[in-house]
């Protein structure tokens, strides 16, 4: 137990030194494994590993939900979802920032990425947003929250990769992400309606649309609304599995960016680049990941913390209740999915123990780790808009971000203790 | 070669590697799929022609990400650190960054090495696997260099996040 624990602080320092995340988990790893089973066994099993990972066709998921959702954005569509978004709900106090959550749902259905949904929505929405004398902090609070229903609605970065990590169907977790993404969607609308009710000049309301033009917006994304409902009702129905579905959802994003002229060679060259490098960057991160948990497994701590929980006799449910409590605190201060794949090989095991579904708790790492992404002081959405959004300082982003901290935290309560919300859909699948 | 053009030159190989991989693997997967949908023939051999291809996705991706500083690190710190200080800092990270590669590139070639001799190859297309594994090493390789390249150039980080 000693061994791994030396192993967790290990990776602190070295990230705290500044060491890529990914190359202090794989370092200790290796060391780790080195000392404990020596350096033959360590060698071998890195090796592995790294080769593993490299061949692994089921892996191929990750880089073609990234080419969908770069293809799309760069044909432009999120600025035709917030229109769209924009023609129901901006007569409404507050309406830009009801459509900006409301396109970034629908952006979160082809993008897989909290991140890349902030980013794309912040230069889409932040302009209105700022014509129409919104307030900084609710404009950026919302786009900031927005964006993590990119992991939470299907498909989801996350998911495949904790479905990877703990062999657990990512067609179910993507079912279970689609309740609970909309849950978050209507509380982060919620969120919207009390901020702007206590602060009216934060968010003015605009001109309503007549029913003409709403339709017309909507006639715009309904090739892109075809398209998930392809990819997502085919992984559903069971006639895709998710690494298919993936390949059909790449192509189909490919051919509308293709008939909308957005592709020149040199656009097509980016996207495939950009996607590639993202794969990349993820990869090098599971497979430290994995050298670590390697490292870990071999070591008592999994199996001492388990014995310790369960001769506890806490609810199941408090034990679940306090893994999250740990990693909404330690998702203020450090990058998300290095934090869960850390702490897979400890807490999974106990979680599968205690009787609870997997795909359940896949749902709750996804909240946990949206929460993470907003909640300052290191927050990567937060950060990624003060990069894109020059005029608006850190600290009027710390400031709006709060109530949708709450919101998420609240969201997370919920599907904690009603699990039907995210187990329903998947129930339904053969 | 000087420094900018070594960096476009290493940006366009390796790119033009990953994009040309990871474009095949979309159409691979498109016809394969719905060639078997809707009438029931499948490329021959598909997954292992895409697990070769995810190869070369990944690992010619890892020097781009490298060259660009797009590995997620905790940079929390940076503002309160003194400029020299960061250089070595900086330096440091890059040293480590290119042993750790290195040591990967050293293991893979030696499995290379092992998977030559027992002549594997892939079930379906009898493709030899080798080849695929030394390439997997020195792209690796490449990457320790980059960091090698970084520790002498030390341009400014950019910071990513992977989620």
């Amino acid at each position: 137990m000693t061994a791994s624990l030396i192993g967790f602080a290990a990776i602190f320092v070295l990230a705290l030194l500044r060491v890529p995340l990914a190359f202090a988990m794989g370092f200790v790893g290796f060391v780790g494994l080195g000392l404990v089973r020596g350096w033959p066994a360590s060698e071998a099993g890195a090796a592995q590993v790294v080769y593993e990972t490299g061949f692994a066709y089921t892996l191929s998921v990750v880089p073609l939900f990234i080419l969908m959702g770069n293809f799309v954005a760069r044909a432009g569509l999120a600025q035709e979802l917030f229109r769209a978004a924009y023609a129901f709900v901006g007569h409404l106090r507050g309406g830009l920032a009801h459509a900006t959550v409301l396109a970034c749902a629908g952006f979160g259905a082809i993008c897989g990425s909290s991140i890349a949904t902030a980013a794309t929505m912040s230069r889409v929405a932040y302009p209105s947003m700022k014509k129409l004398g919104y307030a900084d902090y609710l404009s950026t609070g919302v786009i900031a929250a927005g964006g993590t229903l990119g992991i939470m609605i299907p498909p989801s970065t996350i998911l495949v990769i904790y479905g990877i990590v703990t062999e657990t169907h990512i067609g179910k977790l993507f079912a279970a992400g689609v309740l609970p993404g909309l849950l978050c969607a209507a509380l982060m609308m919620a969120c919207v309606a009390v901020v702007t009710w206590r602060d009216p000049q934060a968010g003015p309301a605009g001109e309503r649309t007549p029913w003409p033009e709403r339709l017309a917006a909507v006639r715009g994304i309904w090739g892109v609304a075809l398209l998930v409902l392809l990819v997502l009702g085919g992984i559903y129905g069971g006639f895709f599995t998710a690494t298919e579905g993936a390949g059909i959802g790449a192509s189909g994003a490919f051919f509308f960016a293709l008939l909308r002229g957005k592709l020149s060679w040199r656009v097509l060259f980016e996207v495939l680049v950009e996607s590639a490098r993202t794969t990349a960057m993820l990869f090098t991160i599971l497979i430290a990941a994995m050298m670590f948990a390697s490292f870990v497994n071999f070591t008592s701590l999994p199996g001492d913390l388990k014995g310790w929980i369960l001769e506890l006799g806490l609810p199941p449910l408090a034990v679940v209740g306090s893994m999250m409590l740990i990693y909404v605190l330690l998702g203020t201060i450090m990058e998300e999915l290095s934090m869960v794949l850390l702490t897979i090989p400890v807490f999974f095991p106990i979680v599968v123990q205690l009787g609870f579904d997997p795909v359940w708790f896949g749902v709750l790492i996804v909240l946990v780790v949206q929460i993470g992404l907003i909640s300052p002081p290191v927050g990567m959405n937060l950060f990624v808009l003060n990069a894109l959004l020059q005029g608006v300082s850190l600290r009027q982003i710390f400031r709006g971000v709060w109530p949708f901290v709450a919101a998420l935290v609240v969201a997370l309560a919920i599907v904690l203790e009603f699990q039907g919300l995210a187990l329903w859909l998947p129930s339904l699948m053969k | 070669m000087d420094a900018p053009a070594l960096r476009r030159t290493l940006e366009l190989l390796c790119g033009a590697l990953a994009a040309a991989a990871l474009f095949a693997i979309m159409w691979l997967t498109l016809v394969d799929v719905s060639g078997r949908k809707a009438i029931s023939t499948s490329v021959p051999g598909s997954l292992e022609l895409t697990e070769m291809l995810m190869v070369l996705v990944v690992f010619a991706g890892l020097p781009l990400v490298s060259l660009r500083g797009e590995h997620v690190v905790f940079d929390s710190f940076d503002a309160m650190l003194p400029a020299g200080l960061r250089r070595a800092q900086l330096a440091l990270v890059n040293l480590l960054c290119a042993l750790a590669l290195g040591g990967v590139a050293w293991l893979m070639w030696q499995k290379a090495g092992q998977m030559m001799s027992y002549g594997d190859t892939t079930a379906q297309l009898h493709i030899p696997q080798g080849p695929f594994v030394y390439l997997m090493s020195v792209l690796c390789a490449l990457t320790a260099l980059v960091h090698l390249l970084l520790l002498a150039a030390q341009p400014a980080p950019i910071q990513h996040g992977a989620a």
